[in-house]
């Protein structure tokens, strides 16, 4: 009887429809809610269905960056199981400068947008959340 | 395959996060809301039953604070224009203009009108404006800023004057006081210096809705007192005064 090699066992743990569902679909789902209720989607010219005051404004502006930053360094656990911080570390790294970099860019007018220093926080924030996640479900 | 996959995910995200980069802000705290300076009689005449003519001269502010040619200030001056042509229309008169000033009737206007009718709004806005200092964070990427707070007390008078409209001779003046608001505001934008209130009023949406909201609550009430305090009966003994001023000159 040949033993299944461990990264294949990783990669069938983590690629079980529940792992797809709560680490990224739902933080997916519930940033693209917030957005379109809120925010509107200009895409597909919704506009928002709820103003909301300023002591809302985390949950409007930062909490959907947050969960799409999330679902998507799940996504690259999904794809890279238990190498993802030795095989895949570009990736990850990538997506962290990608996130902070576009809002550093956005201050100094680079990239259209407008820099909020809560988006830089909870992206640090959301990183440590998605290591200790890691740790659980790669074993690490 | 699995560089692909990864590369491909970023790219998918990217459009996510670029599409909320671009969104304009839409809560209520950042939204400019419009003024809305709106006066509708509470009844009226017949157009020109009065039978008196007036050539209504636009409203405006007496001083020349810098705010007083920016929003919400400035719509209120037009719109106060726009409703005294109604109030008094709604009174029975036939208006004429509103113009500019009394120097831009036209000797036409001024013989076929029994009197120009000025409206001033005598508005005395105190300030008691506070910068906060922000220093700067992050070793210098986020700049050291100001946030504008304070106090304003909106206080004065509606004053309205008819003359006589060849000479402008002063006839009749009514002095309306309206009531003092005092309201405190704290602004919501970034200032790399303190700016004035003119500036401040024309890019802080949050001092522009508190302001303007208070100058609605204003707005009315001059109308209101304005509407009560023309009466037909004593501007026609106004228009004889005029006839008889504009002969004497």
């Amino acid at each position: 009887m040949h033993k299944i090699p461990n990264h294949l066992i990783m990669m069938h743990i983590i690629m079980t429809p529940a792992y797809l569902s709560r680490h990224i679909l739902t933080p997916l789902m519930v940033g693209i809610i917030l957005y379109g209720l809120f925010r509107g989607i200009p895409f597909l010219a919704w506009s928002p269905l709820f103003l909301a005051g300023k002591q809302f404004s985390f949950f409007i502006y930062n909490l959907p960056d947050a969960l799409w930053l999330y679902a998507l360094m799940s996504s690259l656990t999904a794809i890279w199981g238990e190498k993802l911080f030795t095989n895949g570390r570009f990736w990850l790294l990538i997506t962290i400068v990608l996130s902070i970099g576009s809002e550093i860019a956005q201050y100094f007018r680079l990239i259209p947008g407008t820099f909020d220093l809560w988006d830089i926080i909870i992206y640090i924030a959301t990183l440590f959340f998605f290591i200790t996640q890691s740790t659980k479900h790669l074993s690490l | 395959m699995k560089h692909i996959y990864s590369f491909l995910v970023i790219v998918i995200f990217s459009f996510l996060f670029y599409a909320s980069a671009n969104q304009p802000a839409s809560s209520t705290e950042n939204q400019r809301i419009p003024a809305k300076f709106d006066f509708s009689p509470s009844s009226r005449q017949q157009v020109g039953a009065a039978k008196l003519t007036v050539a209504l001269v636009k409203a405006s502010f007496v001083g020349s604070n810098a705010e007083f040619y920016v929003p919400p200030f400035n719509e209120m001056a037009n719109s106060m224009a726009n409703d005294f042509e109604e109030l008094l229309t709604a009174k029975g008169f036939t208006v004429r203009g509103p113009f500019g000033s009394r120097d831009e009737m036209l000797y036409g206007d001024k013989t076929s009108s029994d009197f120009a009718l000025d409206v001033s709004i005598d508005l005395n806005p105190q300030y008691n404006r506070k910068s906060r200092y922000i220093s700067s964070q992050m070793g210098g990427l986020v700049p050291a800023s100001y946030k504008m707070s304070g106090d304003i007390t909106l206080s004065g008078s509606l004053v309205l004057s008819a003359s006589s409209p060849k000479n402008g001779e002063k006839l009749w003046k009514k002095n309306i006081a309206l009531s003092p608001a005092v309201f405190n505001y704290v602004g919501s934008t970034r200032w790399e210096n303190v700016p004035t209130m003119a500036g401040e009023l024309k890019h802080d949406n949050t001092l522009y809705n508190t302001l303007a909201r208070e100058l609605e609550k204003f707005y009315e009430q001059a109308m209101y007192l304005a509407w009560q305090q023309i009466d037909v009966n004593e501007m026609k003994e106004v228009a004889k005064e005029a006839i008889k001023a504009d002969k004497r000159n």
